[in-house]
Parts: structure tokens; sequence; C-alpha cells
């Protein structure tokens, strides 16, 4: 292989305690800088699976490697992680500016230096300066996932793990946060792995989609979406759009039955 | 008084508790002069009256010491109950195998090791801090260590994504957390050290020139002085009531900043 894969998995299995297979024989190859969606019926294992790669969780068979290296023993200095949960997870006592600052704060970044990344990515998410100082609580469910991202974004990650971000939101919300998340990607280019059970999301956001089926976990299909970058809202009502959009969908039925 | 929400809250919240007060003291009044009650066994209301502003400089000096040994035994327990707590959240093996034991604390009656804590310490105001730790540093222990330890999952991935130390787990998560679960434990206790500092004194509360309103319960009681004794009582009531409150108002401001509930509403 000319180019090494970023994430390379090898028949990557997780039993969890009592024996229950949240993920068997699981293969997988993703370049630097791609954009890919996992999708799958709840319960599939897909969370799991982005754990392992955010090395939250260790596997129980199989190998998983980043950058050659296992999860567990991250070169945290030449490359960054980062994950965005289903909630926002943001710190109630804090206000936007210090939830966003909190992971530079526990890399040891003194606040000084860190205000210009703030600044950086409150506006690269699309907050504003009145923004800055609201608490948690006063904001809708959308502001909160976007100071969410900013959060994740203000380490500037090479990695990006989202575990179905945006699954709580009203559809509207939904397809703005896609829309902004995929500018921020075509600007930065960090891996993003992405997991959802939301078909359109999964087409509009990647260049390529895994499919999941469930008990257990195991990917079923690999769609590749060709479509360039950027990528226009209105690509949503393409003819194409929709025939990809029914092509994930019969895999995810296929896999299920 | 023309605002309609203070004449509301007047009328809703101050009138019926004071109408009460009269009622109660008309009966009152009216027991000790119609069943013609001996006044060891109940005084009329003025009597007690009599007593309290009689006895008033020994009645301040007594609730100015109850009150310090409430205080100090008070802050003793926020401060060991919240450190102990922060032990406990760092490790399963040490919260389950203390856990027992700080239980036992609270289910001991304070009757059967005052005896010893005489013992250990003597009798006088340190005996009365002690005593008042035991009985209000529980409530502290168990909110926080409930507030410490019940954290939501993710963030603590979150923590653990970021390579966050023990330290920072605690101080920057764990203990901020907390605070409302503190606060919270914090009214319960302040008002069991009250209860303490009058049960210390009861026991231990001799030994200096100086006797707080625990030893002022047992030497009226015991000179059959029932006027003064109910003084006394008043007196204790009034220094706990005056406690909590302060202790509640804290709580609520620190509450209220805390996650900037007052800041834009």
């Amino acid at each position: 292989m000319s180019e090494e894969s970023l994430i390379t998995a090898t028949s990557l299995g997780k039993e969890f305690a009592g024996g229950q297979a949240a993920l068997a024989d699981v293969d997988l190859q993703i370049e630097a800088g791609d954009f890919v969606s996992i999708v799958g019926p709840s319960g599939c294992g897909k969370s799991t699976l982005l754990r392992l790669v955010a090395g939250l969780d260790s596997p129980t068979s199989g190998t998983l490697q980043i950058d050659e290296c296992s999860p567990g023993e991250k070169k945290r200095e030449s490359r960054r992680t980062a994950f965005v949960f289903q909630d926002a997870t943001l710190l109630p006592w804090r206000n936007v500016v210090e939830n966003i600052r909190l992971p530079l704060e526990l890399d040891g970044v003194s606040n000084s230096a860190s205000n210009v990344a703030i600044d950086a990515s409150l506006q690269l998410i699309g907050l504003t300066a009145d923004d800055r100082a609201k608490f948690p609580r006063m904001l809708s469910g959308g502001m909160r996932m976007r100071v969410s991202l900013a959060r994740a974004l203000v380490t500037e990650p090479d990695l990006l793990l989202l575990d179905e971000p945006f699954g709580a939101l009203d559809d509207m919300m939904r397809q703005r946060l896609n829309e902004d998340l995929l500018r921020v990607w075509t600007e930065k280019k960090p891996t993003a792995l992405f997991v959802t059970h939301n078909v359109a999301e999964a087409v509009f956001l990647s260049q390529r989609i895994l499919v999941m089926s469930s008990s257990p976990g195991r990917i079923v299909a690999e769609i590749p979406i060709p479509f360039e970058f950027p990528r226009p809202p209105e690509l949503r009502a393409t003819a194409e759009f929709a025939r990809l959009a029914g092509e994930v969908s019969a895999a995810l039925r296929e896999g299920q039955s | 008084m023309s605002d309609p929400r203070l004449r509301h809250w007047l009328l809703e919240r101050l009138l019926p508790p004071l109408v009460l007060f009269v009622v109660v003291l008309g009966l009152w009044k009216g027991a000790t002069v119609v069943r013609d009650i001996p006044a060891y066994l109940l005084p009329s209301p003025e009597r007690v009256w009599q007593a309290a502003v009689g006895e008033q400089a020994e009645l301040r000096a007594a609730s100015w010491l109850t009150a310090k040994g409430a205080c100090f035994g008070f802050l003793l327990s926020l401060m060991g109950g919240t450190l102990v707590a922060c032990l406990f959240s760092q490790s399963r093996l040490v919260r389950f195998g203390c856990y027992p034991y700080a239980i036992f604390l609270q289910t001991v009656p304070i009757i059967a090791i005052a005896p010893l804590i005489i013992t250990w310490f003597g009798f006088g105001f340190f005996s009365v801090v002690i005593v008042t730790f035991i009985i209000s540093v529980f409530p502290i222990l168990n909110s926080a260590t409930t507030g410490l330890t019940s954290i939501d999952a993710d963030l603590l991935d979150f923590f653990r994504l970021h390579d966050a130390t023990r330290w920072q787990t605690l101080w920057k998560l764990r203990l901020p957390h907390a605070v409302p679960y503190i606060v919270t434990g914090a009214k319960t206790s302040s008002g069991a050290a009250v209860i303490g500092a009058i049960v210390g004194e009861y026991f231990a509360g001799f030994g200096s020139g100086d006797f707080g309103l625990g030893y002022l319960v047992f030497a009226k009681a015991s000179q059959l002085k029932t006027d003064e004794l109910f003084a006394v009582v008043i007196a204790s009531t009034l220094l706990g009531v005056a406690i909590f409150g302060t202790v509640s108002l804290v709580g609520e401001t620190i509450l209220s900043r805390w996650s900037g509930v007052n800041d834009e509403r």
C-alpha cells in the first residue's frame, strides 16, 4: 500500500460482559480526510464502533489501528480526537465561552492562548458575540448542539467522531446543522466518522456510507456517495439524491432480513 | 401597600401564621387562668415573657455560646464531609468500604457515646463541637457523595478522551456538579448542628464559666424554673431558625449564581 489508511480495523469484535456480542468481524478502512457515515438500526453497535475508535472502549477480538497505533496508545501530541455526543453534554455552570474553552483547559493551554482558537471556533460554527456569555439553559437544543460542535472543533481535531449528534433535533434544525458541519469539514478537512440512523443526513454529508445490521453488529454494505463538494441544500431535492437514499434504505432492509 | 403582589403575600403568607399564633397564645393564657394550672407545670405567656426579659443577659450569653458551638460544628461538617466525599468519589472500593461506618455516625445514639466523648475530650466547648460534628456531618457527606458520583457518563467520557487527570475531573466536573447537592445537605446539616450543639451542651457543657442553652435547659429543668425553661426553649428555636435561615439564604445565592438562572430572564 502506497498510502496507509488512517483507520484500519481487521475482524474487529466486541463482546460485553455476559457474552452479548455488540460487534462481530468488522473490517474497515478509512483514509485521512474522509467523511464516512455509519448507518444502522438502533442497537446495531454503531455507537460501540465509534467508542472503540475513540479509545473509550477496547475490542475483545481483532485489531484496530489508527495511525499504526492502537486507540489506547494514541499519539496525543501528533493527533487530536474530538467526540460529539448525542446530547450536547455542556457543563451547566459554565457559559458558552467557558464550555468551549474546556478541552483546551484540560490540555493545559493558558486562557490568553486559547482565546484566539475560541473566537475562530465560535465564528466557524455561526455563533454570535451575543451568545458568548449565555448559559446552556438559556439556549435552544439546536444552539446547544452548535456550542457542542464548537467545543469539539476548538482543538482543531484531525479525527472528528460524531455519535448521532443531531438525533434530538427537529428536521429543519438538523438540515441547517448538516450544512454547517459540511462547511466546517470542507474548510478544515478533518477525518470525520458520523454515526446516524437518518439516511438522508448520511447521504447529504458523506463520501461513503457504511451500512450495519444488528445482533451481532456487522457491516453489510458500503455505498459511495459521489456528489462534489461544496454541496448546496438543493441537492436534497435531486433525483440522484433520492436514488442513493433509496439504495441505502434497501441495504438497511436487506441487512435486517 | 399599593403593590397587589405585596398585599397578596401579606394576606396569604403572613396573616394565617399570625392568626394561628394569636389563637394559640389565647388558648394557652386561657388554660392557665380557667384551669388554674400551677406555674411550675405551665407558666402563663406573660410569665414566660417576664422570665425572658429578666434573664435576657444570661440568655444572650448562652445563645451566643451555643451559636458558636453550632457554627464551628457545622463548618467542620461542611469541610470534613465534603473532603471525605471527595475521597469517596475517587474509588468505589473506598466508598463501599467506608460507607457503612459513615452511616454509623448517623445512627449512633448520641446519649450512648456522650460519656465516651467526655472521657476523651473532657467537659467544655471542644466536646460540644465534637458532638455537633457527629450529628451534623452525615447529611453533607451523604449528599456530597451523591453529587460527586452522579455524573453524566458522556461527560466522564469527554474528560477521559481529553486525558483529564483525576484532579481535573474532580475540580472541573465532580465538585461543580456537586455544589447544588452540597447546598441541600448544608441546609439539613445546619438545622442538625443547632440541635447537636444544644444536646452536646446538655451532656458536656460544663467545665468553664460560660454556659450555653443546652446547659440552661438542664439547669432550669432541675430547678423547676419552668417559665425560664420556656424562655430557653424559645431562644433555642430562634437560634435554630436564624442559623438555618442564614445557611439557606447563602445557599440560594450561590445556586442562583451557579448556573446563571438570574442572569437573563
